[in-house]
């Protein structure tokens, strides 16, 4: 921003410009102090104090203070058409607007007395971004009616510094550049060929329309929103809980671009979405409470992230402010913005409607659950859920158990005290010896000594078969691998809940406390039977030895295992029952006999097959009650908020009402009930609103261009840069609205100008867009142009992380979430983490995920060489294409020609040809198979040069 | 030979200048090294980070009536007992370990650092640090970003960004941590600096930067390479010349260099039995605080501006709730290779104009619910840190804290206060070195910091 900027630079040469528009008409009127404010003083704010202000004083002239009288002169000589200098370089005033200014002129050019020596620019409420934009009349440059407005704007600069800009680029260049601008990935050879192919005129519009309407541009330009935004999947809390339902938000705001939502609406919906929903129906409500993401994904602070919601608040603020503003309100948080007119109050008065509004919550290292998730269902649709869970529920009870049978033999019992263990044994300590008939079934039970602390027993249980010749033992260990299995049974294997009756224990566990190597069976949270599958203990509760059986009987009631006998015979019962958990009552064990018993086993195993029918419908309601939900926003109880002194929290000062920003004097719904955000959102989306539209349209500019016509795309303030073509940018601004903030009809006007289809170029050229502005690919555009070209990329939508389950969470700062999860599909679809970020995208400047991202850093580090040369992905990338382009037959000019359609949509130079056999002469050892060695190097040597790097 | 003479690197000097105008290219690398503010009495920052909070009153706060008024019950309003079930009465806790007088100065130390304190003269011990958060997270991220919640740059990307780098083929900050500690990545992130700035990790190990091992040999990938600026250099002649397109060309040299260079920093054979020792390293060995200290003083040695070393990760570490028996394991890691460090820099000459700092992100509190409690909790109020060299005043020590340990009595040095003097030990201002963000000038200590005089020669 250092660089002089073309309208100053313009300004000290005599001027091309010959013809001034119309000449005033009619005799000046006299101006007086009254009329200054509101006819000249705006006009000399938009069109002099650029260059002739407090910061520069272009001929030493002065227009912000009241200028002196040998002054007069010299600005009425350079409003008359034929003086040598003509001002100001933007092109003639308005005739209205001329004839004010001369007679202000004329009268003396009086100034308001008070304030005399104060100078304009510096009363912030005069800023050019705060007035709005006027649809400025587009300048003639003598060219054809029929030329695109913006090209009018920026051929008046170029001629104004006598600047020829460079011709129209190639086809290839511009389809690749129009593929990459709307889709973010590069063009097929089919594309290609297609596009050189269309000799019709319109070949370009047909492009652009193909590109606006593919799906991938959503993925592209969606990104863009993200950034501003700085969405993550994860909250950014000391923990780092990840936020499962993010994604809804992150696929409603490429689908609102896809589907060209206008774009008012699109930041209606998230701000208010709830309560827009209330009018909506079906998929538009549903989406609509999605869309509020944009609020409940701001960023969780410390430990009990309610501690520190003033911090969230603040993200929200700067967030929204930044995002919708291009201003931020945050620095209002402790006092009155130091260089924008924003008052301390305006920023407690946003506080008050976000602080009204309640926020999904994310959970966090002292409360690991999510709760206020926001339902997308109708209110009947979830009664009716909860009335067939109900009745599922009953069922499942009902199918259960069969009465306790009462002429049970009861073989032997013994008393495990806490921190104790006994043996499975009669009373001499002998293994308890029994005779059973096949199918007869030997029923073990352990009871809880007290009504708490009822505890996790390890068991061991082994019973030998006696009779000779058939020597048999079954090891209750030996089904620790097999562990859950389908069925709460496993061989001659049962377990059973003994709270009432016998019943199987319904519910199959994988991963007990997160632990994968926890897994069996349990009813409720008790009682349950359990293994170790691992070799070494597991901390969870109290710690578990590796390889082992665990049981866990009720509060109420004993947990039971049983053996049926698979012949008949005598059997010697022996084991160990140890309490695995010290500090409760101790468990008692129990073994009885149950003859017969197969056909009360198969009636339970029915029972349980029936029920587990049952549970498998249960569980989908279940799920689909916990996922169809959105981490979003709604409606919490209206209160104002009180200024936080300093910004501390612990020191409340004054209530401030809570409604809309009063710094831009645009009048706002006073809010009375609610939150406030309808009435937030309908003030930033207002037609009055001088900054909302023209931070859009500047950011599709920057999106096309490289840079924003203001530079400073998330500061539109005093401090921020000014713009290098005010008329344009208020040109696109009013026009867009005009078109009902149609944002894709944005683009095809914009790629439509003959500026953006230039041949590129870099510097300050590319600067004034006399050539296009050379850019390298985003992070994002790499690793998907990698994916594509190595037909290993998904094209499909991303859904759902595959994030460990809720209920398994104890996430905290010394363990937090740290998951990567790889994926093949589009870079925007990437699980992305707030307090770890993903290498990759680091080290190619992507977004940072904790704060408002609104340009894209450029670098050029060697790690980033490094990455191309050497990492697993590029190396993957090359041995994809080498093969592919070689499978056929072994002809290198067909290799050469596959490849560079591939990667580039072109065919390969003679010289390029040449390239290739000189590396293979330089690689060859004198040994075989230098050829494929020499394909591999080539191959990757293209797929990191300059020409696939950058777009032209 | 065609290979050597006409497509080998010779060429690419004069390929290079042809595609660049160097004043641009100079004024375009964000690395290239820059005059500080004023005369900097240190060159190079090595910063040694203690995961967990260290507890002062165990290590450099000397605090006898601690020893004698153990038990005593103490009235605190102390962020770290508010509301929390159990502490509603809390009650002085002996320290466990024994203090003595070292070198000239007498600087005062516990037998938990017997090798750092042979170092006393050598050091500028401040006893009065504060902070702004009592919670790791916060207090981490404040004392390597100047900011306790939200994200900003590191102390070393500001560094970095203020004064450039003396080696281009290697990066110009880098941390050596073998885990991730509280706040992760962001302790070492250039946030809105440009991403040059930024830190690379290095994970003590093998292999200690990511994809630095080229997977064909040296010899292809130098034809390979040489494949790569042919056909990028076709590409810059049909263009006008553009310096991103000449960086990138120019990127790749570097990181072939750097392929060389980094594993030349990490190669210890040509070390010395004697320097191995120092550290307290075995040979062969590539991990280890002593690792960390003898890689760090490689870096240096090559013009790296900044080296942060974490000891540990965000568990594992100084947080010693449940036993402060465990501060001993945690201090016979680094006790050794410090002191080897602080040494082996004297020995070389290199200790004048290289700063080390050494610092933790909070101490911990002299007292617990009862007075025979075996650990400590976190502690906001007061803590001790050092540094060494580069400027810093030898053997002094500064700042007291009460009879206790339990605030800072006098000389209080806040965070943004360390910050404020490294940055000046740096030839740096900390109030002009600044970074325009969203509408706003930037710098490391927010509005804050004052430049410690006291501890500075």
């Amino acid at each position: 921003m250092q660089k002089t900027h073309p309208l100053v630079a313009g300004i000290l040469p005599a001027l091309l410009l010959t013809a001034a528009a119309a000449a005033p008409q009619g005799i000046p009127a006299r101006i007086d102090v009254s009329t200054f404010e509101a006819k000249i003083r705006p006009v000399l704010i938009r069109e002099c104090i650029p260059c002739h202000g407090a910061s520069q004083q272009k001929g030493g002239l002065r227009l912000d203070i009241e200028p002196q009288t040998s002054d007069i002169k010299r600005i009425k000589a350079a409003l008359t058409p034929g003086n040598a200098i003509q001002m100001p370089p933007s092109g003639a005033l308005n005739a209205n607007v001329k004839t004010d200014i001369l007679g202000w002129l004329d009268s003396g050019a009086p100034w308001p007395k008070a304030n005399a020596s104060k100078s304009v620019a510096s009363d912030p409420k005069h800023h050019w971004a705060f007035l709005p934009p006027k649809r400025p009349s587009v300048p003639n440059v003598g060219k054809s009616p029929s030329v695109n407005p913006i090209d009018a704007f920026i051929n008046q600069r170029l001629a104004s510094t006598k600047t020829n800009a460079s011709g129209k680029a190639d086809r290839l260049t511009l389809i690749r550049r129009a593929t990459y601008d709307l889709t973010g990935l590069p063009p097929t050879p089919q594309e290609v060929d297609a596009f050189l192919a269309d000799k019709r005129p319109g070949a370009w519009e047909r492009v652009v329309d193909r590109l606006l309407k593919s799906p991938h541009y959503g993925e592209k330009w969606g990104r863009l929103w993200l950034d501003i935004v700085h969405y993550a999947d994860t909250a950014g809390e000391n923990s780092d809980h990840p936020l499962p339902h993010m994604w809804k938000y992150r696929n409603w705001v490429i689908d609102a671009l896809n589907r060209n939502l206008p774009y008012n609406m699109f930041l209606q919906h998230q701000l208010a979405g709830d309560l827009m929903a209330e009018q909506l129906t079906g998929d538009a409500a549903r989406d609509s409470r999605i869309a509020t993401g944009f609020l409940a994904g701001a960023r969780r602070f410390g430990h009990d992230i309610d501690a520190d919601m003033h911090l969230t608040y603040e993200d929200v603020i700067d967030t929204t402010s930044k995002a919708t503003l291009g201003l931020s309100l945050a620095c209002a948080r402790c006092h009155d913005h130091k260089f924008d007119p924003i008052p301390q109050r305006d920023y407690y008065a946003l506080y008050g409607i976000f602080q009204s509004t309640r926020f999904a919550y994310p959970g966090c290292e002292p409360f690991q659950q999510p709760k206020f998730l926001v339902p997308l269902t109708s209110a009947t649709e979830q009664a009716a859920r909860a009335t067939e869970l109900q009745q599922l529920e009953r069922q499942v009870a009902m199918q259960a158990g069969v009465p306790r049978p009462k002429d049970m033999e009861q073989l032997g019992t013994a008393r495990v005290p806490d921190s104790g263990s006994a043996n499975i044994a009669t009373p001499s300590g002998k293994p308890i010896e029994v005779a059973l008939s096949a199918g007869d079934v030997l029923l073990f039970e352990i009871h809880p000594n007290g009504n708490h602390g009822a505890d996790t027993t390890r068991l061991e249980l082994t019973i030998h078969g006696m009779d000779t010749g058939k020597p048999a033992a079954w090891r209750i260990t030996d089904i620790v691998d097999t562990l859950p299995g389908d069925a709460p049974w496993n061989g001659p294997w049962m377990f059973l809940d003994l709270a009432a009756g016998l019943r199987t224990l319904g519910e199959r566990l994988t991963d007990i406390n997160g632990k994968s190597s926890l897994r069996g069976w349990r009813s409720g949270e008790t009682p349950s039977v359990f293994g170790n599958t691992a070799q070494t203990a597991v901390d969870v509760w109290t710690s578990l030895p590796g390889r082992n059986i665990y049981v866990h009987p009720g509060p109420k009631g004993p947990v039971g295992i049983s053996w049926t006998a698979p012949t008949g015979g005598s059997f010697a019962v022996s084991g160990v029952v140890a309490d695995a958990h010290p500090g409760g009552d101790g468990v008692t064990w129990s073994i009885h006999k149950i003859t017969p018993g197969m056909k009360l086993l198969a009636t339970l195993k029915d029972a349980s097959v029936r029920a587990r029918a049952l549970e498998t419908r249960i569980a989908q309601l279940r799920a689909q009650r916990s996922l169809d939900v959105a981490f979003a926003c709604a409606e919490g109880t209206g209160a104002d908020a009180r200024v936080q002194l300093k910004g501390d929290p612990a020191v409340p000062g004054a209530v401030v009402e809570r409604g809309v920003p009063s710094f831009l004097g645009l009048p706002g719904g006073k809010v009375t009930t609610g939150s406030g955000r309808l009435e937030l959102a309908k003030w930033i989306t207002s037609r009055q609103n001088p900054l909302t539209a023209r931070v859009w349209v500047n950011r599709i500019w920057q999106g096309h261009f490289g840079t924003g016509i203001v530079a400073t795309p998330n500061d539109f303030g005093l401090r921020g840069a000014q713009p290098t073509n005010q008329p344009l940018l208020d040109w696109l601004a009013t026009t867009f609205m005009d078109n009902g903030w149609d944002t894709k009809r944005l683009h095809k006007l914009l790629m439509s100008s003959d500026a953006y289809q230039r041949k590129s170029g870099s510097g300050e050229r590319a600067a004034a867009l006399a050539a296009f502005p050379r850019r390298r690919l985003t992070a994002e555009e790499l690793r998907d142009t990698y994916l594509k070209v190595s037909g290993v990329l998904d094209p499909e939508p991303g859904a759902a992380h595959p994030f460990p389950p809720e209920h398994t969470w104890a996430f905290t700062q010394h363990t937090p979430f740290a998951d990567e999860y790889d994926s093949s599909k589009r870079s925007v679809y990437v699980m992305q983490k707030r307090n770890r970020r993903t290498p990759f995208f680091a080290l190619f400047d992507g977004p940072d995920p904790n704060t408002s991202t609104a340009i894209r850093d450029n670098t050029t580090v060697p790690t980033q060489a490094l990455w191309l040369m050497n990492s697993a992905f590029v190396q993957s990338t090359g041995d994809v294409i080498a093969k592919r382009t070689t499978s056929g037959t072994g002809d290198i000019d067909k290799w050469m020609t596959s490849l560079y359609r591939t990667l580039l949509g072109r065919h390969p130079s003679a010289a390029e040809r040449a390239d290739y056999y000189l590396l293979e002469y330089q690689l060859y050892d004198g040994k075989s198979g230098t050829t494929p060695r020499a394909w591999n190097a080539y191959v990757k040597a293209l797929l990191v040069s300059n020409e696939v790097l950058y777009v032209d | 030979m065609l290979r050597s003479s006409i497509l080998g690197t010779m060429l690419f000097p004069g390929l290079l200048s042809e595609l660049m105008h160097s004043d641009a290219h100079a004024s375009d690398n964000p690395l290239a090294p820059k005059k500080p503010h004023f005369k900097a009495k240190a060159k190079r920052v090595i910063f040694l980070f203690m995961t967990g909070g260290v507890s002062h009153v165990d290590t450099f706060d000397h605090k006898p009536k601690l020893f004698t008024d153990v038990g005593r019950e103490v009235k605190l309003d102390h962020p770290e007992i508010k509301n929390r079930p159990g502490y509603e009465r809390i009650f002085l806790k002996r320290p466990q370990w024994d203090f003595k007088r070292y070198g000239q100065s007498g600087m005062e130390a516990s037998t938990l650092f017997p090798n750092v304190a042979t170092c006393a003269d050598d050091i500028a011990l401040i006893r009065s640090m504060h902070t702004d958060h009592s919670n790791h997270y916060n207090a981490t991220l404040g004392m390597h970003t100047g900011s306790f919640a939200f994200a900003r740059p590191s102390l070393g990307a500001w560094v970095s960004y203020g004064l450039g780098s003396e080696n281009q083929n290697l990066p110009s900050f880098v941390t050596i941590a073998p885990a991730q500690t509280y706040a992760g990545s962001q302790v070492y992130a250039s946030d809105f600096l440009p991403g040059a700035h930024q830190g690379t990790r290095i994970v003590p190990g093998p292999l200690p930067i990511a994809d630095i091992r080229p997977n064909v040999s040296k010899s292809d990938q130098r034809q390979a390479l040489n494949a790569l600026a042919r056909m990028n250099q076709r590409h810059a002649s049909t263009r006008a010349a553009d310096p991103q397109l000449a960086a990138r060309i120019q990127s790749f040299e570097t990181a072939f260099g750097m392929q060389m260079a980094v594993p030349d920093v990490f190669d210890f054979t040509k070390e010395s039995d004697a320097t191995h020792a120092l550290y307290g390293l075995e040979r062969g060995s590539t991990s280890g605080f002593g690792w960390q200290c003898l890689a760090a003083r490689r870096l240096v040695e090559r013009g790296v501006r900044f080296v942060e070393l974490i000891d540990t990760g965000s568990s594992g570490n100084w947080d010693s709730h449940g036993d402060m028996m465990d501060h001993e394991r945690l201090a016979r890691n680094v006790d050794k290779p410090i002191a080897g460090l602080l040494k082996d820099l004297k020995a070389r000459g290199m200790l004048e104009d290289t700063l080390v700092v050494w610092t933790t992100e909070f101490g911990r509190t002299p007292f617990n619910n009862t007075a025979d409690a075996r650990g400590r909790e976190h502690h906001s109020w007061a803590f001790s840190s050092w540094l060494a060299g580069g400027g810093a005043k030898p053997g002094v020590t500064y700042g007291s804290t009460d009879e206790y340990g339990m605030r800072v009595e006098t000389d209080g040095v806040h965070v943004h206060d360390f910050h404020a003097t490294i940055l000046h030990l740096m030839g740096l201002d900390h109030t002009r070195l600044t970074y325009r963000h969203s509408g706003r000038d930037y710098r490391l200590t927010d509005v804050y910091g004052e430049v410690v005089r006291k501890v500075i020669v």
